[in-house]
């Protein structure tokens, strides 16, 4: 299976070589920055209404997201590579496989995840590409040392429903390889209950949205005073939740905000 | 229907249809507007088809009933529809005629919970009957939610499947299946349209038509189950779209069309372009699609109101 996966990859990679000039839309704002960030972005013909990074991205044309895509605005585009993210519903596949058109699933979950996408996309896309800009990237998340040590972590999604971000969510990876104790699960979003605060006992909540009074309900908690809460702006939510280049923006915040103190 | 009303309604209806497939065309490059004119008839195809289907199924569902306020949508048939559609979707992993055998059988289910319940409300035949369809709709919104839970789909998948959108993706290994759904669809409306004499006495007294030798039993159940089959291949494309088998019949009911040929006969072609209208506003509006069932509920809900203003007490 492994195999027949590898030569698939292999055959589309050699298709894509041959295409002249390659046209490429993309259905994740992670997969945009990427593309921008490697120079890829004189191929990006279309983007989602999401992808809102970097600036630049407003003069792409927007072809709805990957739930409510236009089909129009994709075929008007003439794609050769359409990219997503772990977000490829059963009816996007069904348009592209039915429209002969080349679509890529590059999952980015984890922070693992980052290089190993650029790898991807720089195979699929075929092009020159700056390889230190892939370097540079790998060299920032080898280089994080742990430097803390039994620090609870909690990260709120959302408020109602009560949503947090486990270890094997990507700001939760991040925070790991620091050495922060992240709640564990195997999903990376689950919901949460006052129990679970109880029994997790966080030294850290992190806000990843934006109700400021949020924090109430950790009042439960015999260790209030001496929690510290930390409210992300929406520049630094889209940082911490689109695995992609700005990882190096990621971790130059935990370094400075929450490792030096 | 009288020649210059008829005109009326066909104008509007091409009208529509014209500044629906034409609308930016221009705009396409030479290479790919075959491409764009072959997904926009695939599109307009269905818009016109659910328009005539789920307006004519409200106008008839009117007569049955004798309540204005009824429409597929109204009774829980939709939402049962939705729901077997949703279930066979997770279970066979999107086969169009299972999922549509689905699709009928839970809305055959809905239909007859909604009488059950309604004969067992102590009220006024018309306001039971819609209190039973509400019942049934939030039953089966709910097992919907559920079930798109449980297979972890995306929240906004929900929103167009509970409010419907007309962004479908046509297969060409299944035309044959949709042409023949749509020919089915379009035949058993046919068939509606030849019993119309029979709705018409029907919707005088059941007496009166049944000592004119209409059987109004076999007549309602008949009928019935044609809208039944006809909501659940819709719902099966498109999700749930309400209201605007409510609002079409009302109005030409309004107009003094009130034999019921005319009444089907005209719910086809206002049906149809009051959903082109609302499909291209839903389109067209923002840089991403708004579920039709938005678009009908905010622009029909003050004719709503004035509907149960003018019937109820």
């Amino acid at each position: 299976m492994g195999k027949l996966k590898n030569f698939s990859f292999l055959f589309l990679f050699f298709i894509s070589i041959f295409l002249k000039g390659q046209r490429i839309i993309s259905f994740a704002p992670n997969i945009t920055e990427t593309l921008f960030y490697l120079s890829y972005d004189r191929y990006l013909v279309g983007r989602t209404s999401f992808c809102n990074y970097p600036p630049n991205t407003d003069k792409i044309e927007i072809v709805g997201s990957f739930i409510d895509m236009d089909f129009e605005k994709v075929i008007s585009l003439k794609p050769d590579i359409v990219f997503f993210s772990g977000n490829l519903t059963d009816k996007s596949e069904k348009f592209f496989k039915e429209k002969n058109i080349n679509y890529f699933d590059i999952k980015m979950e984890k922070i693992d995840d980052v290089t190993k996408g650029m790898d991807s996309i720089t195979k699929i896309v075929g092009k020159d590409y700056d390889t230190s800009k892939v370097e540079k990237v790998k060299n920032k998340i080898t280089g994080i040392k742990k430097v803390k040590k039994n620090e609870k972590v909690l990260i709120e999604v959302s408020e109602k429903p009560f949503i947090i971000a486990t270890s094997s969510s990507y700001i939760g990876s991040i925070l790991k390889l620091f050495g922060f104790e992240i709640f564990e699960d195997e999903k990376p979003y689950i919901n949460f209950s006052y129990e679970n605060i109880l029994s997790f006992k966080p030294d850290i909540v992190i806000f990843m949205h934006s109700f400021k009074d949020g924090k109430v309900k950790y009042s439960i908690l015999k260790n209030f005073s001496k929690v510290r809460f930390v409210f992300l702006d929406d520049e630094k939510i889209d940082i911490f939740s689109r695995p992609g280049p700005r990882v190096i923006d990621a971790i130059d915040i935990i370094e400075r905000d929450f490792c030096e103190r | 229907m009288k020649g210059k009303k008829l005109l009326i309604f066909l104008t509007f209806f091409l009208l529509t249809s014209f500044i629906y497939i034409d609308f930016k065309l221009s705009s396409f490059e030479n290479d790919v507007k075959i491409e764009i004119i072959k997904l926009r008839i695939f599109r307009y195809l269905l818009v016109i088809l659910s328009g005539m289907v789920l307006t004519s199924s409200g106008a008839v569902m009117q007569v049955l009933f004798k309540n204005p306020l009824l429409d597929p949508y109204v009774l829980g048939i939709s939402g049962g529809g939705l729901f077997g559609f949703l279930l066979s979707s997770i279970l066979f992993k999107g086969n169009l005629l299972i999922s549509i055998f689905f699709s009928f059988f839970f809305s055959v289910l809905s239909a007859l919970l909604s009488l059950s319940f309604s004969s067992n409300i102590k009220s006024d035949r018309k306001v039971s009957i819609l209190i039973s369809g509400l019942l049934v709709n939030i039953l089966f919104s709910s097992f919907v939610i559920l079930l798109s839970m449980f297979s972890k789909r995306d929240i906004t998948f929900l929103f167009y499947a509970l409010m419907g959108s007309f962004n479908h993706v046509f297969i060409s290994k299944n035309l044959f299946l949709y042409i023949s759904f749509f020919v089915t669809v379009i035949l058993s409306t046919v068939f509606i349209i030849f019993k119309s004499k029979e709705l018409d006495i029907m919707s005088i007294d059941e007496d009166i038509a049944s000592t004119s030798g209409v059987n109004v039993k076999s007549n309602f159940f008949l009928i019935l189950l044609i809208i039944i089959y006809q909501t659940s291949v819709i719902v099966s494309f498109v999700g749930m779209v309400g209201f605007v088998g409510i609002i079409i019949p009302n109005i030409l009911r309004m107009a003094g069309i009130l034999k019921n040929r005319d009444l089907i006969l005209g719910s086809f072609l206002g049906g149809a372009s009051l959903i082109l209208v609302a499909d291209f506003i839903s389109k067209y509006s923002f840089s991403f699609e708004i579920p039709i069932g938005v678009v009908l509920s905010i622009f029909s809900l003050p004719f709503i109101f004035w509907i149960v203003k003018n019937n109820f007490e």
